[in-house]
């Protein structure tokens, strides 16, 4: 006995000791900065002061914060019925039979594989380019003369650029979990359906989505957790000063590391930044929640 | 003519399916046309960039040769290579033991324990930052490759847990039966016995995270702060931005494409297992 419990320890202490150090510590520590006025990242806790909601309030009537809320919203929504409409698009036509279906799978999965710095890379310096880009030459030579001259990254237009780029990235990843779905579902539903006369459209509202119901909150879940995550594309496609695609993430970013452009319109408050962690940790929260309150109440129906 | 009317409907079936094929066929044109032209323009120099002129005066090996020493590439390529290896073996050697644990042996406290993976799994990265940075200035680290590199580690383990768990449960349980009738002890039956039969589990897992933590942004921003520390994505951005000033056009593609190449490649030979691992990582869990 005591021979199998020094066993355990030996197996689980390391993975354990890593959850605890680096994950549990740190969340609770970000947790209780959030309520003190921190002025380093390197300060002590005993020189932490405590101001109890005043980050809360100081960060939410913070035009920046609020920006970076409205483009979270933004990514969240729009983005989101984008991204898992079209991953939703793609993996049905994956499912239907057609040819070369691992081949398909691999090519709209390719995006999520490459490095984002270097596919944004690609699509800024490429792409939305407006000398040699491709899509100015491609609108050229279809002479849409308005589309040719689109400033894809001009401040006003750079938000729509990165989403575009960010849909191209994303959606294979949830395409891959719903056709796994899709797969799951049995084919002698289809079949009956089929027999009865169902139509393709009618197929996927009847038997698809409701089947389907558990692993599309499950892509929900998982986009909410990337969307209050958005780091990387927001501060790739930030090379003015407008700000224009800041999100919670980025402004957390700057408030505590501030060394990137725009940092002097914000004071240097680890604690705002610690609070800025925890507001985006309730949201990802809050939408589980209310996720699981909706779909479960709709089984019990 | 029964034969004939068949082939007829096989034809127009086949025409009919063609709408299917064109959204795939866009995405394909494009991610082809997009890569392509990358690569095409990291070997052009870049007034042919501009003047649309691809490849018009031959090959220009030397913009990877500028990127790799001028930029400082080719110390990027080494410090994600280093961080890639410690990384995915250090994932491997500690989540390995603690799956099997959690998935096959019964014993008290085994909830609580399952509870700290799952919790701790579900912290965003922006919560754990601020902490980790003072850790790591307290204990003198920042500036060295050992932040990175504990780091990447400890990040992936509950991943590695959860999802080594999966594959050991399929396993069956006569074998350490057996191993335990024979005499072998417990840690001697899972490094001799179960560790080797779950190799296919791991190794989808260390090529996920390979790509993983070659793609890796965030922390690396953070925590490789120098020049010699950076990885290949902070590199590459830091590349961009003095692009701005220097106008290496055709040298900024040629690091994008070394970049890109590792990962694609990888997933050209592998893409079956790598779907399968996402696809079984985030389906079952």
């Amino acid at each position: 006995m005591k021979k199998k419990k020094w066993f355990l320890i030996r197996f689980l202490a390391p993975a354990v000791l890593c959850m605890i150090v680096i994950f549990l510590y740190p969340g609770l520590r970000t947790l209780l900065m959030s309520f003190f006025k921190v002025g380093f990242i390197t300060d002590d806790m005993s020189s932490w002061e405590f101001v109890g909601l005043a980050n809360y309030t100081e960060i939410l009537s913070s035009p920046l914060f609020q920006r970076s809320l409205i483009n979270f919203l933004k990514i969240w929504l729009i983005g989101g019925v984008v991204i898992l409409g079209l991953a939703m698009f793609y993996s049905v036509i994956l499912t239907s039979g057609i040819k070369g279906k691992n081949f398909w799978r691999s090519v709209l999965y390719l995006p999520h594989i490459i490095s984002s710095v270097a596919l944004v890379s690609m699509w800024l310096q490429y792409v939305f380019n407006n000398q040699y880009g491709m899509l100015k030459g491609l609108f050229e030579f279809l002479h849409w003369d308005y589309m040719a001259q689109f400033q894809w990254t001009s401040p006003e237009h750079l938000f729509l650029a990165m989403m575009i780029a960010y849909t191209y990235a994303g959606v294979g990843f949830y395409m891959l979990i719903l056709v796994a779905g899709i797969d799951g579902i049995s084919e002698d539903y289809y079949e009956a359906a089929r027999i009865e006369g169902a139509g393709a459209w009618k197929k996927f509202t009847k038997i698809t989505v409701p089947l389907l119901k558990d692993i599309i909150k499950r892509c929900i879940v998982l986009y909410s957790a990337a969307a209050a995550g958005f780091f990387v594309y927001s501060t790739l496609f930030s090379f003015n000063t407008e700000n224009s695609t800041v999100t919670p993430m980025v402004y957390m970013y700057e408030v505590v590391f501030g060394n990137s452009a725009g940092s002097s319109t914000t004071e240097l408050n680890v604690g705002a930044g610690a609070t800025a962690g925890v507001i985006i940790m309730i949201i990802v929260l809050a939408v589980n929640t209310i996720l699981n309150k909706l779909i479960r109440s709709e089984d019990a129906e | 003519m029964k034969v004939n009317y068949k082939e007829k409907k096989c034809v127009k079936k086949q025409i009919r399916k063609l709408p299917k094929y064109l959204p795939l066929v866009i995405w394909l044109g494009f991610t082809v046309a997009m890569i392509g032209w990358i690569f095409l323009a990291s070997l052009s120099n870049t007034s042919e960039i501009y003047s649309g002129d691809i490849l018009g005066s031959g090959l220009h090996l030397e913009n990877y040769i500028n990127v790799m020493k001028k930029h400082k590439m080719a110390v990027y390529f080494m410090n994600s290579l280093l961080y890639c290896v410690v990384g995915c073996t250090g994932v491997v050697l500690i989540s390995a033991p603690a799956a099997y644990a959690l998935s096959r042996i019964r014993f008290r406290g085994k909830e609580i324990i399952n509870n700290i993976f799952v919790i701790g799994m579900s912290i965003p990265s922006v919560m754990l930052i601020m902490p980790l940075f003072k850790m790591a200035t307290s204990m003198n680290l920042i500036g060295s490759r050992w932040t990175l590199m504990i780091l990447y580690i400890c990040v992936n383990v509950p991943f590695g847990v959860f999802f080594l768990s999966g594959f050991f449960l399929t396993l069956p349980k006569a074998l350490e039966e057996a191993a335990e009738i024979d005499g072998c002890s417990p840690s001697k039956a899972f490094w001799r016995i179960m560790f080797p039969l779950a190799q296919p589990g791991i190794v989808t897992l260390t090529i996920f995270n390979f790509i993983t933590i070659w793609n890796e942004y965030f922390m690396a921003l953070i925590f490789a702060n120098k020049t010699e520390l950076r990885t290949v994505s902070t590199g590459l951005q830091a590349i961009v931005q003095s692009m701005k000033y220097s106008g290496d056009w055709a040298g900024l593609f040629a690091g994008v494409i070394i970049v890109f190449l590792p990962t694609f490649l990888l997933y050209i030979f592998l893409s079956n297992k790598i779907i399968a691992g996402v696809t079984g990582g985030a389906v079952k869990g």
